[in-house]
């Protein structure tokens, strides 16, 4: 997305800019909502945290600049944090939490595939594609819907630990494919 | 990165895995440690193009008048804030008034009340200090026209420069300079108009807020990319001073 477009929009709204605000809004909240739904998997909550997120996006605009981070990386770790923060209030969700998912593994989205559609080429769809399939479902069932190692561990039938050590041994994959280009 | 930092943690708080001590200890770190929230920001920013690739899902409509909503209270809060303030001053002042008069005929009473009207003074004053104060310069052409609104805040180190419709000729910059004493080399800014607002960090003169009221800023054409070596070639635009916007 438009990522100097979006600077721009930040700083205005650092400002307190409300037309950029709105702008800024319309041009984010559709991401930023999906990102919400995957994660709280409640409409409702889904909404409540989409408020705050943009109320803090508000607050905080003026520390944007502080950031190495793409103006929408730092608002989708704004609506994560959040999202996460709930999720973990609220005590386990289970998989049969997610409507309309109750296959919910083979139904995590590709992001490979998604990448491909809308042509982008960041390294992580790069990374990813080293990982088995096993290690790349574990790894999107984390991050799209939130999931903890127990809650994986269950779905997948196998201990905790071998569920904690796949996702080490990801993260360690990734983190050298894109730090390190291996 | 430096090796206190657990790295592991880094990751896994990014990839949103973690729960409870750990999760709790993750958010700590973030909080007093900036190698870890550094380390955290990278990943976030590495793993957030899955986030982007999403499809869109249309959010309810009613959120942004929720949002438009508390963002007016809010404004209402703060006036009704300040006018409180404004009206306990008034008060105050009135009191004290009085007292003088009372005091003008009984001198032990005037002694005391010199102690508490210094003592009001006082948390007053320590109350307006406590705030964050606002900065702004209106850059003006000889001519008098508004080119750039520079603004600043005392707690943050940078200004925001907003173009009101200016923009260089072709291979050609505008930059912003700060125009110290009399005799002393304009330090730079950085490059304006890129866009209709520009963010550039300050140098740590202007950290310190009693040098900010009655700066000297000015904008001038440059080659483009921005004067060579750090020295202004072009001539001066744009100029203003940076005043302390009341509340």
């Amino acid at each position: 997305m438009f990522s100097r477009e979006l600077q721009n929009l930040l700083c205005a709204v650092a400002e307190k800019d409300k037309t950029a605000f709105h702008e800024l809004y319309h041009l984010t909240s559709g991401k930023l909502f999906s990102v919400a739904i995957r994660l709280i998997k409640r409409a409702d909550l889904a909404e409540d945290i989409l408020q705050d997120s943009y109320l803090k996006i508000w607050d905080k605009a003026s520390e944007y600049m502080a950031t190495s981070n793409s103006p929408m990386a730092w608002m989708v770790a704004i609506v994560r944090n959040k999202a996460i923060d709930t999720l973990r209030k609220r005590g386990e969700v289970g998989f049969s939490d997610v409507d309309g998912c109750e296959n919910i593994i083979d139904n995590t989205p590709d992001p490979l595939a998604l990448a491909e559609q809308n042509g982008n080429l960041s390294s992580v769809f790069q990374c990813l594609k080293g990982l088995d399939e096993d290690h790349k479902k574990i790894f999107l069932l984390a991050y799209y819907y939130g999931f903890t190692h127990e809650e994986i561990a269950k779905q997948f039938s196998v201990p905790v630990g071998t569920i904690k050590s796949r996702i080490r041994r990801s993260l360690t994959r990734i983190r050298s494919c894109m730090f390190d280009g291996q | 990165m430096a090796n206190d930092i657990p790295e592991q943690l880094c990751a896994e708080f990014a990839l949103g895995i973690l729960e409870g001590a750990e999760r709790e200890r993750a958010l700590q770190l973030i909080e007093n440690n900036p190698d870890f929230a550094a380390e955290v920001e990278k990943w976030q920013n590495y793993l957030s193009p899955l986030s982007e690739v999403l499809p869109s899902t249309d959010a309810p409509e009613t959120i942004i008048s929720k949002l438009e909503q508390v963002l007016n209270q809010r404004e209402q809060a703060n006036l009704s804030f300040d006018n409180g303030i404004s009206e306990q001053v008034q008060a105050l002042k009135n009191k004290l008034a009085a007292w003088r008069i009372a005091a003008v005929s009984l001198g032990i009473a005037a002694t005391v009340m010199g102690f508490v009207v210094m003592y009001v003074v006082n948390l007053y004053g320590e109350f307006s200090n406590s705030k964050t104060n606002q900065y702004v310069a209106v850059l003006r052409d000889n001519n008098g026209q508004d080119g750039f609104v520079v603004t600043l805040s005392s707690t943050q180190k940078y200004v925001v420069v907003r173009s009101l419709g200016m923009w260089p000729p072709k291979s050609k910059s505008y930059e912003l300079w700060l125009l110290k004493k009399e005799q002393e080399t304009p330090e730079t800014l950085g490059l304006v108009a890129t866009s209709p607002y520009v963010k550039l960090k300050i140098p740590k003169v202007l950290h310190r807020e009693d040098r900010l009221g009655g700066l000297k800023l000015a904008v001038s054409l440059e080659p483009e990319g921005g004067a060579p070596k750090g020295k202004s070639m072009g001539k001066i635009l744009f100029a203003g001073k940076l005043v302390q916007q009341m509340p």
